[in-house]
């Protein structure tokens, strides 16, 4: 399958970047697009349409093209994949996350016996864990579900998902791909370490933690980290905390998954995580990422690239709270990871990341995650 | 006008062309991206440092009131344990000094059948009394500290085989005492309770077989520790009970021999106050292989 990436900063420009990238024996069927909120997406899109390009795409917190991470740009992936090997579905969110991913899956399974899933969430404040419950309510256990969930630059205002000339800012974008034909494979993986001793989630209720170990958690938070008393000194008031201290926890034996804690509240000492937590989960605090939690993850990825090395192209959807903690570090880790099988590589940074984590091959909704699907035409 | 800024300019205002220029830029902006990363780094450790201080010092409180906990905890479970063994026996040896008063006073009155049952009640107040002591033991050993000094192995030998001669001589045991001689440091009185229980041990289990009971002691010496043997060809030891046989109450066999169940506790926690370990040798013939070690680190308490 031939592929191409290229990033854009302005959709006046693209005509020529289009002319100078794309050869003129090259003609793509699909798109897949990351962009800012602010980018004029819709024109990009009438572009592409206009090529007879299917486009799918998702606002985001920051853009990877290649081995670097961009803002306020867009990222393109073009591929000639066949007609027939995808089919795409937008579909507007029920109340009921769970139920709308239950609906494409119906119709996923229904189109290809061996279906793999690469979706996108606009909705704010969407429950990722419910959309991917609702995919594997339906489909086989270790169907490849990847994505991640749209964002705006951490504006909060309003999130896009788009196909062709359709826009929905409470929508579930969802590009099926035949796996029988593109082979969808994928790791999530973290690098964070815990520290210190394992606690439990004493009181807990969807994405809110109450008490850990039967104190606040909020109280529990502030005493390990110390956040309110470095604020002055380190500039890190507890506002800021999304993906700088997320949390480990420990299910069962290789399925850990990450939360990050999003906001908190000083009346009821809760934490709001950016994913459910069960009440009775074992947890462990993570210190902030250092240079070790980057090359832990390249390394991970590393040894991945050497089970699949032959890959057409990779899509990275990677967390904007680690990219915040991350700082300059984000840059390090994208590009080696890039490096590692130096195919086109597009992707985002997402408020949430949809992947696989586990040995059997279970994809399930995490925090701070870097999560990486390869499309290779079989 | 910073440092880059004046680099830039002069660049911009030199002869130079644009490729040059350009690749000049790229290397400019390539050590200033490092030193960012670096700078980040380093603030990034700093930050870190303070953060795993801090869990560093909760784990110590945890750890400190956890050993408050478990201190409080050990002192009453201590204080339980005599009150309830003294309690115990103060009942237990009424029911002994009761039974054989009726005994005597009922000499030539009662049946085989009802003689039996006394030997029960004498039997089982004996065997409580037994557990009662080995638990009193068991208490003391976890609370005691050791009296750590210089000993002769064979005399303390001696004195444990001199303790058991009824048994020995009762089951017609023979003891085959390959027993290097050895002066090292132990707390004599817990050494000789160990060898005693193990010896003891082997003699309960090798009796019960139709071969003549057989139990060969041995030593030898490590590098980092001493080693003993107590090797007995007796009924042996199921391989998958091997490792659970020094947890309390495990009782070797079932029910099918006397004993309390913590003879093999006791000895795991003399063995492990002395810095050692004690196992049970994986044999294809019939009988047991006991290995205890001492440290040779035991230094003499003051």
């Amino acid at each position: 399958m031939r592929v191409q990436s290229l990033n854009v900063l302005d959709v006046q420009s693209i005509e020529s970047i289009w002319s100078q990238t794309i050869p003129s024996d090259f003609e793509p069927t699909l798109a897949i697009c990351f962009c800012d909120a602010m980018f004029d997406f819709r024109t990009l899109s009438e572009f592409l349409v206009g090529k007879n390009i299917e486009i799918i795409g998702a606002t985001t917190c920051g853009e990877i093209t290649g081995g670097s991470v961009y803002e306020k740009s867009c990222s393109i992936m073009v591929m000639d994949m066949d007609k027939d090997s995808f089919e795409i579905y937008l579909e507007n969110f029920d109340d009921n996350e769970e139920l709308t991913s239950e609906k494409v899956a119906l119709k996923a399974k229904a189109r290809f016996s061996n279906p793999a899933i690469i979706t996108y969430a606009s909705k704010l404040g969407v429950n990722g864990d419910r959309v991917v419950k609702g995919f594997k309510n339906i489909l086989e256990k270790n169907t490849p579900i990847f994505g991640g969930l749209a964002g705006d630059n951490f504006r909060n205002e309003e999130f896009t998902v788009f196909h062709n000339d359709r826009y929905n800012s409470n929508g579930l974008l969802v590009l099926l791909i035949d796996n029988s034909k593109v082979k969808v494979e994928g790791k999530s993986y973290s690098g964070w370490k815990p520290l210190g001793k394992t606690h439990t989630a004493t009181k807990a209720e969807g994405n809110v933690i109450f008490e850990i170990d039967g104190l606040p958690a909020l109280d529990l938070f502030i005493e390990y980290f110390g956040i309110e008393q470095s604020r002055s000194e380190y500039n890190r008031p507890l506002e800021q905390i999304p993906g700088m201290y997320p949390i480990k926890v420990l299910n069962e034996p290789n399925k850990e998954y990450m939360r990050s804690p999003l906001f908190y509240d000083k009346k009821n000492k809760s934490l709001t995580l950016a994913g459910e937590i069960k009440q009775g989960e074992r947890i462990k605090f993570c210190p902030m990422p250092d240079i070790d939690t980057v090359q832990d993850t390249v390394d991970f990825f590393r040894s991945y690239s050497q089970s699949i090395p032959n890959v057409d192209a990779v899509i990275i959807n990677s967390c904007a709270g680690r990219q915040m903690s991350f700082g300059p570090m984000m840059d390090k880790e994208v590009n080696e990871i890039y490096h590692l099988w130096n195919k086109p590589t597009i992707g985002f940074m997402a408020l949430g990341e949809i992947g696989n984590n586990s040995a059997e091959g279970e994809c399930n909704f995490h925090n701070v995650t870097l999560s990486l699907v390869t499309l290779t035409k079989l | 006008m910073d440092q880059k800024n004046q680099i830039l300019k002069w660049i911009n205002d030199s002869d130079l062309s644009d490729s040059q220029c350009d690749v000049i830029r790229d290397y400019i902006n390539s050590i200033e991206k490092k030193d960012e990363l670096q700078q980040f780094q380093i603030k990034r450790l700093k930050d870190n440092l303070k953060i795993n201080t801090r869990f560093l010092d909760k784990a110590v409180q945890d750890l400190e009131s956890t050993i408050e906990l478990l201190k409080a905890s050990n002192s009453q479970l201590s204080n339980f344990v005599k009150v309830a063994s003294h309690d115990l026996k103060s009942p237990l040896r009424s029911i002994s000094s009761f039974s054989g008063l009726l005994q005597k006073m009922l000499e030539g009155k009662f049946n085989t059948k009802e003689r039996s049952y006394f030997e029960i009640i004498e039997k089982s107040a004996k065997s409580m009394s037994q557990l009662i002591d080995d638990l009193l033991l068991y208490t003391k050993l976890n609370a005691e500290h050791l009296n750590i000094d210089s000993h002769e192995l064979k005399s303390m030998l001696g004195e444990v085989l001199h303790n058991l001669d009824y048994e020995i001589t009762n089951n017609d045991v023979v003891i085959e005492d390959r027993m290097e001689s050895l002066t090292f440091n132990c707390d004599a009185i817990k050494f000789k309770q160990l060898l005693q229980n193990l010896i003891s041990n082997a003699i309960k289990f090798s009796s019960q077989d139709n071969n003549r009971a057989h139990i060969i002691l041995r030593n030898m010496e490590l590098p980092e520790e001493w080693q003993f043997y107590i090797e007995d060809n007796g009924i042996g030891i199921d391989k998958k009970y091997r490792l659970d046989v020094f947890g309390e109450f495990a009782k070797l066999n079932g029910n099918d021999f006397e004993g309390t169940g913590i003879g093999l506790s006791i000895c795991k926690r003399i063995v492990d106050k002395h810095d050692g370990r004690i196992w049970i040798e994986a044999n294809d013939d019939p009988g047991t292989i006991f290995g205890f070690s001492i440290s040779k680190k035991l230094m003499i308490s003051t």
